[in-house]
């Protein structure tokens, strides 16, 4: 058993030593609700002298604690006396702040684009988007055989662009009937080809044309 | 070996008794050998509790020496297994004791042939009063939720504990010191906190020893009387400030639950957990046995200093 002057800071807020800052808030209101003047626990305990010199204790502790500098100071200080571990500092120093409004979609977006701007300055991939660009009709064949060489998963443009895996896959594949009505494809496509840092103006003619390329073809054959 | 619990509280009103009758009663039906003792001389009522007219023999028999031993003068009630010893109505004089009578009954008490022994204390800080709770190093405090019981009961505790301390600085090792401080208290009022300050800084080993024998000391809280709009934490909150704030050891087992029934019962003289076993009340009171039995393999026995006294 511990004398009350021979308390650490954390035993006073009784708060773990590796506690958050809102435990520690939590831990001060307790521990002023304990010793305050008209608190029922301590009724008659100390004199108004002795309350006075607790809670001016109590108060030291918080701002202490809340301080992330004097904290560590005071961690170091702790540790030192071996009256806490060592290896808390170190995972404390290590806590950054969590970003609350950051949602993991733009983190893993500036990620993945930072990625892909790596592939395509390599001389291979240049040489291949020259080529698609340089074609009067686009198929999806050309644009899958891009996205491979870059690395790019369909899933990783879903969970960017929230198009459906399917779609993309339809697409892909020119299969006409998946396709969905021009409206929408022309605004896929242009996503889709800012992934792969294409001029998605010419992405979106050199498909449409290949697209009315097959239907023609499709149209002719079921004639004959 | 006899388990004496003595109940205190320094507020009249409280409870003590009706815990110690409860509690007797409990130990009791599980099939313990319990005797209750009244000392709370002058004002004694608890063979009331226990629907008893006029005990015919009480702690006066034993001092007068109409019988030989403490235990004859135990009367049975209406639980097998719980006796009691009422205290000395027939004179009026007796709230004060004589100092040699008060030996008497503390070696008499050590010596029961029961399983358990309550003492149920007077209201006050009266000398006697605290040399009885010392009896045992097992003190029971019994409070309500409410500043002027709380107030008395830390008055209690601060008086038996200064009152212990002064009884270990009366022996050997410490009689130096014990001058050192005649001389100072002199000059005013000598703090508890002072005292151990003064131990410590003259000789640490003392000190410690002093708090080792201040540590074997454990006190427990009942809660007695709790309203529903009360905070329950506030009994926990208490031991854990006095955990930090004395040496000595202190436990809260439980909250007994404000219930309108146990004034009916002791209107109607009957023991509550008889009358009415399966209210939240006499739950609250079985946890606290619980609490109490388990643990009973592992106290601290420390009854030599008491002899002192």
């Amino acid at each position: 058993m511990k004398k009350f002057d021979s308390l650490n800071y954390y035993e006073l807020l009784d708060v773990p030593a590796a506690a958050t800052s809102l435990d520690i808030r939590h831990g001060y209101k307790n521990a002023l609700s304990l010793y305050h003047e008209e608190s029922l626990v301590t009724y008659d305990l100390f004199s108004d002298g002795e309350r006075a010199k607790i809670i001016e204790k109590i108060e030291e502790a918080f701002s202490t604690l809340i301080d992330k500098n004097l904290r560590a100071i005071y961690n170091k200080k702790l540790a030192e006396l071996g009256e806490i571990d060592g290896s808390v500092l170190e995972k404390d120093e290590k806590q950054g702040p969590i970003p609350i409004f950051n949602t993991r979609k733009k983190i893993y977006g500036d990620v993945f684009s930072e990625r892909i701007k790596q592939k395509i300055q390599t001389k291979e991939t240049q040489e291949l988007t020259a080529q698609i660009l340089i074609k009067d009709k686009i198929s999806g064949a050309d644009l899958k055989k891009l996205r491979t060489v870059l690395g790019v998963q369909l899933e990783d443009i879903f969970e960017v662009a929230r198009i459906q895996v399917a779609i993309l896959e339809a697409i892909e594949k020119d299969e006409l009937d998946k396709i969905p009505s021009n409206i929408y494809l022309k605004n896929f496509l242009k996503v889709y080809s800012k992934f792969l840092y294409l001029d998605s103006e010419k992405v979106v003619k050199g498909y449409l044309n290949n697209m009315d390329a097959h239907e023609k073809k499709i149209g002719t054959g079921s004639v004959e | 070996m006899v388990q004496i619990y003595s109940i205190g509280g320094g507020k009249g009103g409280v409870g003590k008794s009706f815990i110690s009758v409860n509690l007797g009663a409990l130990l009791a039906i599980q099939g313990k050998k319990v005797v209750l003792i009244d000392l709370d001389l002058g004002s004694s009522n608890l063979h009331t509790f226990l629907g008893l007219r006029e005990p015919k023999v009480g702690l006066s028999s034993f001092l007068n020496k109409t019988v030989n031993r403490l235990e004859d003068s135990a009367l049975d009630t209406c639980i097998d297994g719980l006796s009691v010893i009422c205290s000395l109505n027939s004179s009026y004089a007796s709230a004060n004791l004589l100092h040699a009578q008060k030996l008497k009954i503390i070696r008499a008490i050590k010596n029961l042939p029961f399983d358990y022994v309550f003492l149920d204390l007077g209201a006050g800080t009266h000398i006697n009063t605290i040399d009885f709770f010392l009896v045992s190093n097992e003190g029971f405090f019994v409070f309500t939720p409410e500043p002027t019981s709380i107030e008395n009961t830390l008055r209690f505790i601060k008086t038996v504990y200064y009152r212990k301390l002064k009884s270990i600085l009366t022996q050997k090792p410490f009689n130096d010191i014990v001058k050192e401080l005649n001389q100072k208290s002199e000059s005013g009022v000598v703090k508890l906190d002072d005292i151990l300050y003064l131990v410590h800084s003259q000789n640490p080993d003392r000190g410690r020893l002093l708090q080792m024998e201040l540590e074997k000391f454990k006190f427990r809280f009942v809660l007695n009387c709790l309203h529903k709009q009360v905070n329950p934490a506030l009994g926990s909150n208490i031991e854990k400030v006095c955990n930090r704030h004395f040496y000595s050891k202190f436990q809260f087992l439980g909250n007994v639950s404000y219930d309108d029934r146990v004034y009916q019962s002791i209107c109607s003289k009957k023991i509550f957990v008889q009358k009415y076993p399966y209210t939240p009340a006499v739950t609250d009171l079985k946890l606290i046995v619980k609490r109490l039995t388990d643990e009973d393999s592992d106290l601290p026995h420390l009854r030599g200093y008491n002899e002192k006294i």
